[in-house]
């Protein structure tokens, strides 16, 4: 059973709820009576039932992804702490016990050391109460349109990405057949907001990071999209169902499945070079950098449009490691007691433990030299990659068919 | 707009900072004929007046703060962003206390070099004449709930500087001092101490934040 068929139970079941709910305002409110019965009568219909059950689908699928959002900040905090050699937050559950005794109204009880001995994933949700709380400044000789266009443009091209990619085969919220190609357009999306920020906000400092994010943007698409062909190109699709299959099928060594950063190495170093830059963390961060820039396109944004925009960053690092267990670890595919979804996020939550080892472990580089490893390394590297997979998928077989040889890819 | 005309609705600039807790004043505010001649901005002040209005008369102010001040406050007390700015030997100890010795990123800490992105400014150090200027200026790019803390002798007082002819008597002399601690210069540990006495501070003192005024 697929997400979809769990979701359109789920519609049929609100539906025989809400039909009767708006039959009864129909006799009860006559000026309203027509939409309601509209509602009711389309509700009834295929396509009302399909569309309420998108409308889980989707919903799901976001707030899968607003939970792996906070857990991947509250990773990155502790697994950064832990590199430094320190604890992190430490903000724990009995913190609530205050908020409890300001709600009842009871005296206050001056007990600090409790607050601060847990594990610290309440520290998130301190973060966004407060953000919520900050004031919104627009800097007066800023341009007011753009200046809040461009964080619509970044953290909705963001969220979108959430809808996009599937956990499974049975756990997708959309499952088209040029699936990673939308995935990349969303991805390709963002800059623009970024550059869109960084001008409106009138400030030379994020005006410089966003013009540095459309530089960036030129160097890293080219090998990205050019690392990506060679899968295409080996499993004849973009859907990502079939690429994961595709990788599942041809076999290796004693049976094993030989997923695509075996023969691709070359192209899976390029893509993960690439898309680290498509998701502006540390080694090329450049638009943010902090001791250059004061805090980069962002240095005029407060209160909950800058929560908004490191949340939004976040989410595109995660569907950006999402987007490379696809492609190249074999997707959802794995032994069998485990359920499929969960080997999507172990290897995911393996990528981005990664991605957290190098931030704090590289200086961050120069925008001349990411326009020279973009164009002079990466772009020859994912060429090479490309020559290799049409040797793989054209020619070799072609030679096979000839003289007797073995049949190795 | 060369014109001088008064655009918009008389009586929303009436209602404009009037406490006001007649009914029919409150229920006279849009007048019928007048719709059209509201700007956007004009309509949600008129709206944000409305509603601040009727919460008040009916008392649902009340109740609504009652419930969103604790968890307000709540996040705001455990999650305090300071300036990354230094002026003197009081940073360094300011640096010492995100090292791994004294962990203060426990008690939530991010420094932000963004003014707009920070809640809590550190004065730390003499702060001179032609400083004064600048730390006023990113004093008030802090947006609104914001507190000061002034870290050592010098920001409290001038501290060994005290009869200099450059250096300002205290951080106080021109922007609002939360909380003083004293120290030359100021040990990680009374840095912490200086957050939590914040927190507490916060908790009593900050009012209920959901609808304005």
């Amino acid at each position: 059973m697929t997400l979809f068929d769990a979701c359109r139970i789920m519609a049929e079941w609100t539906v025989k709820v809400l039909i009767p709910v708006f039959e009864f305002q129909e006799g009860l409110f006559p000026p309203f009576s027509n939409p309601a019965g509209w509602v009711a009568d389309w509700l009834a219909t295929e396509g009302g039932l399909d569309t309420m059950a998108w409308f889980y689908a989707v919903n799901i699928a976001f707030m899968i992804g607003m939970t792996n959002l906070i857990l991947v900040i509250h990773l990155e905090r502790k697994v950064a702490a832990r590199i430094q050699d320190r604890r992190g937050p430490m903000l724990s559950f009995r913190s609530l016990r205050e908020l409890g005794e300001d709600l009842s109204g009871q005296a206050p009880s001056w007990k600090f050391k409790k607050n601060y001995s847990g594990i610290g994933i309440l520290q998130n949700l301190a973060d966004g109460i407060k953000a919520i709380t900050k004031e919104l400044i627009v800097p007066a000789k800023a341009d007011k349109f753009l200046f809040t266009m461009g964080p619509i443009i970044f953290i909705s091209s963001s969220v979108f990405l959430l809808a996009l990619f599937p956990l499974s085969d049975r756990f997708a919220a959309s499952s088209a057949p040029a699936g990673l190609m939308v995935i990349m357009a969303a991805f390709s999306i963002a800059p623009i907001g970024v550059l869109t920020s960084g001008w409106a906000s009138n400030n030379k400092y994020s005006m410089i990071g966003g013009m540095r994010s459309a530089a960036q943007l030129m160097s890293y698409e080219i090998p990205l999209l050019l690392s990506m062909a060679g899968v295409f190109l080996l499993a004849g699709s973009f859907d990502p169902v079939v690429i994961v299959e595709q990788q599942q099928a041809s076999t290796w060594f004693f049976g094993l499945p030989m997923w695509n950063f075996i023969p691709q190495f070359i192209g899976f170093a390029v893509f993960m070079i690439c898309i680290l830059a498509e998701v502006e963390r540390v080694p090329f961060d450049l638009p943010e950098a902090e001791a250059e820039l004061v805090e980069g396109w962002t240095t005029e944004y407060s209160g909950i449009r800058y929560m908004l925009f490191l949340a939004a960053e976040y989410i595109r690092g995660f569907a950006g490691a999402a987007v490379a267990t696809i492609l190249f670890l074999g997707g959802w595919a794995g032994p069998w007691p485990v359920p499929p979804e969960i080997w999507f996020l172990l290897k995911v939550y393996l990528i981005l433990l990664f991605w957290i080892f190098i931030r704090w472990s590289v200086p961050r580089i120069r925008t001349d030299q990411i326009l020279v490893l973009g164009w002079k390394k990466l772009l020859p590297l994912s060429l090479i990659n490309l020559l290799i997979v049409i040797f793989m998928v054209e020619i070799y077989p072609y030679f096979t068919e000839i003289v007797n040889l073995p049949e190795v890819f | 707009m060369s014109s001088k005309k008064v655009r918009g609705n008389p009586g929303l600039r009436r209602g404009v900072g009037s406490k006001t807790t007649d009914l029919d004043e409150i229920m006279e505010d849009p007048p019928a004929g007048d719709w059209l001649t509201l700007r956007s901005d004009q309509l949600l002040e008129w709206i944000d007046n409305a509603v601040y209005n009727v919460a008040e008369t009916t008392g649902m102010r009340e109740v609504v703060n009652r419930v969103t001040r604790p968890i307000f406050n709540y996040g705001q007390r455990f999650s305090p962003h300071p300036l990354h700015f230094g002026i003197m030997c009081c940073a360094i100890e300011m640096g010492q206390a995100s090292a791994p010795d004294h962990d203060i990123d426990r008690l939530g800490l991010v420094y932000r070099s963004s003014p707009r992105q920070c809640d809590v400014l550190i004065v730390n150090g003499p702060v001179c004449e032609k400083l004064r200027p600048k730390l006023k200026t990113l004093y008030e790019q802090m947006p609104e709930p914001k507190w000061v803390i002034a870290m050592g002798e010098c920001a409290i007082s001038g501290g060994p500087y005290w009869d200099s002819y450059s250096v300002v008597a205290g951080a106080d002399t021109f922007i609002p001092v939360d909380v003083y601690i004293p120290g030359c210069p100021v040990r990680p540990e009374a840095l912490m101490h200086g957050f939590l006495t914040l927190q507490k501070k916060i908790r009593e003192k900050e009012p209920g934040m959901f609808l304005r005024r």
